[in-house]
């Protein structure tokens, strides 16, 4: 296994930038998720990484080698597709050993790696069917397969999982997660889904226009997201966001038809840096209803409500700003007057255009 | 019952025009086939589907033909035209495959043009290119030579079979090509060990079609080859009939002797027109 360095990787499709100035260290056997909304570059970063796009500019470390022009196959590297790619014209059997055999490896070697693959995929009683006669599972396990046989530095991932229905995806989930533990690779994971990257990650990088967001822990960017773009995308459902004015004397945040009182320390802080305004991001979980009316909070019409059994989701508008709030049962019903309370220690504050975090 | 089907009479309707349509269609090649078992070399179109005498004499007629010099010229010509039409297969397989694989995956300068001009090399009748070709072998000296047939009929099959192959190409999805370049698959591994096998129906169709403009092909055939020995075999049907009679029933069981290679080939081809190819290779 090994460590990926990109230092100032450019990608470029005549005008248009699809990659700007990534800068990202992936350490040896480290479980990366690329995650960002579709265009955002992630899956362009990973192909960049495979050798299957050139770069436009900068350099790209595979352990100790600069791969910037190396083929694909002399990378050390394996991928697994979207959409499967395996050739269908091929039993499951020559799919996993096809790189094998292209690299003249001997063959017993050949059929103790298949056999090894196929076992930790379960899928060793299926070496000698085609891909159509496959589930689309068995196909993505296949698929995965045949990134295991070569062993190589770096597993790369393109949204292994998006072709899959819900259960399965959970499930594959897992089975990805085992096979990172048991193989301690080094993993490049690309996916549009937060979950994904929230349940799989060791760390998050976070796209969007091409740019790295953020880097860091799920709980990192959960818990401090770097501007609202990130606070929104991580997270389901969505961070709350609210514009809101710093009130010059007392340590209050004010807007169209509330006002919180935040830590004093922090006032401070965004007095000093001459933050007048400030867009507040309030995660649903820490938007609750209540029954105290002298809770510090505001009061809103609830639009709809959104059942999901043991808890429910609430959404209501408040000064022009569509909310969503969360609640541990699913008692109130769409049009009640609602007292809504949040807690205020775990406001996220950015300045007022949302490109940064104020605290 | 049966309100979505079509009525008795429709059906009866339906099945009369078939069988009309299917008459129609069939009725010159069993016409053939009477005049060919029949015997006799005169055109006498009856009705009747079957001929009078059965012989295979018309056959034996064609099969032992000699020239002047005594030497039977069927088996030369069957050479002949198994050699043009197999080379111009071959041949024409590979140079359309390799240059519709190129036209369809690479992006190089002039790919544009190139296939603008395959397109248009196709609209003007075959006979347009007689003298320029006539010319262009004479100074190849390869007038009255097999090889000179091989190279025009593989060249002016070549458009036809690259738009084609270009067309089934460009459905093979790109992933299996990228997933086989990380497993370490050069572009000719890529080529003959992916492409090629996924691209069979669209082979089959253009070894199909290339052999076919070997195996039938006339007018050029007719003016290139002036020696009898060096005939394929419908340049040599043709000199079974002529402006006032012919011999007609020789000429018929030609006609058959030189089908039966063709509705032998499709028949080992047709098992390669399959479709699902692809099935189970990428998420559809």
């Amino acid at each position: 296994m090994a460590q990926v360095q990109l230092i100032n990787v450019w990608k470029k499709f005549g005008d248009v930038v699809a990659v700007e100035d990534a800068n990202l260290t992936i350490k040896d056997q480290e479980f990366v998720v690329l995650v960002g909304p579709s265009g955002c570059g992630k899956t362009t970063t990973l192909r960049m990484v495979a050798g299957l796009e050139e770069i436009t500019q900068g350099t790209i470390m595979i352990g100790d080698r600069k791969v910037n022009d190396l083929h694909p196959k002399d990378r050390d590297i394996a991928m697994v597709f979207q959409n499967y790619a395996l050739y269908p014209h091929m039993t499951v059997r020559d799919n996993l050993n096809f790189s094998l055999r292209l690299r003249k490896f001997p063959k017993k070697e050949i059929e103790e790696r298949v056999l090894r693959a196929a076992t930790i995929l379960g899928i060793e009683n299926m070496l000698d069917r085609k891909p159509k006669q496959l589930s689309g599972g068995q196909r993505q396990r296949v698929a995965m397969g045949r990134a295991i046989v070569r062993d190589p530095q770096v597993f790369l991932f393109d949204e292994p999982l998006s072709n899959l229905d819900a259960k399965l995806r959970v499930q594959m989930r897992l089975e990805i997660a085992r096979l990172h533990r048991n193989l301690g690779a080094t993993i490049i994971y690309v996916t549009h889904d937060q979950v994904e990257a929230m349940t799989l990650a060791e760390r998050i990088v976070v796209m969007k226009d091409g740019k790295i967001q953020q880097v860091g822990s799920p709980d990192e960017v959960f818990n401090r997201p770097v501007n609202t773009f990130v606070g929104t995308f991580i997270g389901s459902p969505s961070m709350n966001l609210l514009q809101a004015e710093v009130d010059s004397g007392r340590p209050v945040l004010s807007g169209a038809g509330y006002s919180f009182t935040i830590d004093e320390k922090l006032h401070r802080t965004l007095k000093e840096a001459g933050e007048t305004k400030v867009t507040m991001g309030i995660r649903p979980q820490h938007l609750t209803p209540t029954d105290d009316p002298n809770a510090p909070g505001f009061d809103a019409v609830v639009d709809m409500v959104e059942p999901l059994g043991a808890e429910s989701f609430l959404y209501f508008s408040l000064g022009g700003s569509d909310l969503i709030a969360h609640a541990q049962s699913s008692v109130i019903a769409r049009g009640t007057s609602t007292r809504f309370t949040l807690d205020t220690n775990k406001l996220h504050l950015f300045s007022a255009d949302g490109t940064r975090r104020l605290g | 019952m049966g309100s979505r089907g079509s009525t008795q009479l429709e059906r009866i309707f339906k099945h009369a025009l078939l069988i009309f349509a299917v008459i129609v269609t069939m009725f010159p090649v069993i016409f053939v086939l009477k005049l060919a078992f029949s015997g006799q070399q005169q055109l006498n179109i009856g009705l009747v589907p079957w001929p009078d005498d059965f012989s295979l004499g018309n056959f034996a007629d064609f099969t032992t033909r000699k020239t002047a010099e005594g030497v039977t010229l069927f088996p030369r010509q069957l050479f002949n035209s198994v050699v043009v039409a197999t080379c111009t297969t071959l041949f024409g397989i590979f140079l359309a495959t390799t240059a519709a694989y190129a036209l369809s995956r690479f992006r190089f300068p002039g790919r544009k043009p190139a296939l603008f001009m395959f397109l248009v090399s196709q609209m003007f009748p075959g006979t347009l290119m007689l003298i320029p070709i006539y010319v262009i072998l004479d100074r190849l000296h390869l007038l009255n030579n097999l090889l000179g047939l091989i190279l025009v009929y593989s060249t002016t099959a070549i458009p036809f079979c690259v738009w084609m192959l270009k067309g089934y190409f460009d459905t093979i999805p790109l992933d299996l090509e990228e997933s086989a370049r990380i497993d370490g698959a050069s572009p000719i591994v890529i080529f003959y060990k992916i492409i090629l096998p996924l691209a069979r129906p669209a082979i089959a169709v253009t070894a199909l079609f290339s052999f076919m403009t070997g195996w039938n092909e006339f007018i050029l055939a007719a003016t290139f080859m002036d020696k009898e020995v060096s005939y394929t075999l419908p340049v040599a049907l043709q000199r079974y009939v002529g402006e006032y009679g012919g011999s007609w029933g020789s000429f018929a069981a030609g006609s058959i002797i030189v089908s039966v290679p063709v509705v032998l080939l499709f028949y080992f081809l047709q098992r390669n027109l399959v479709s699902g190819l692809m099935a189970g290779s990428v998420k559809g």
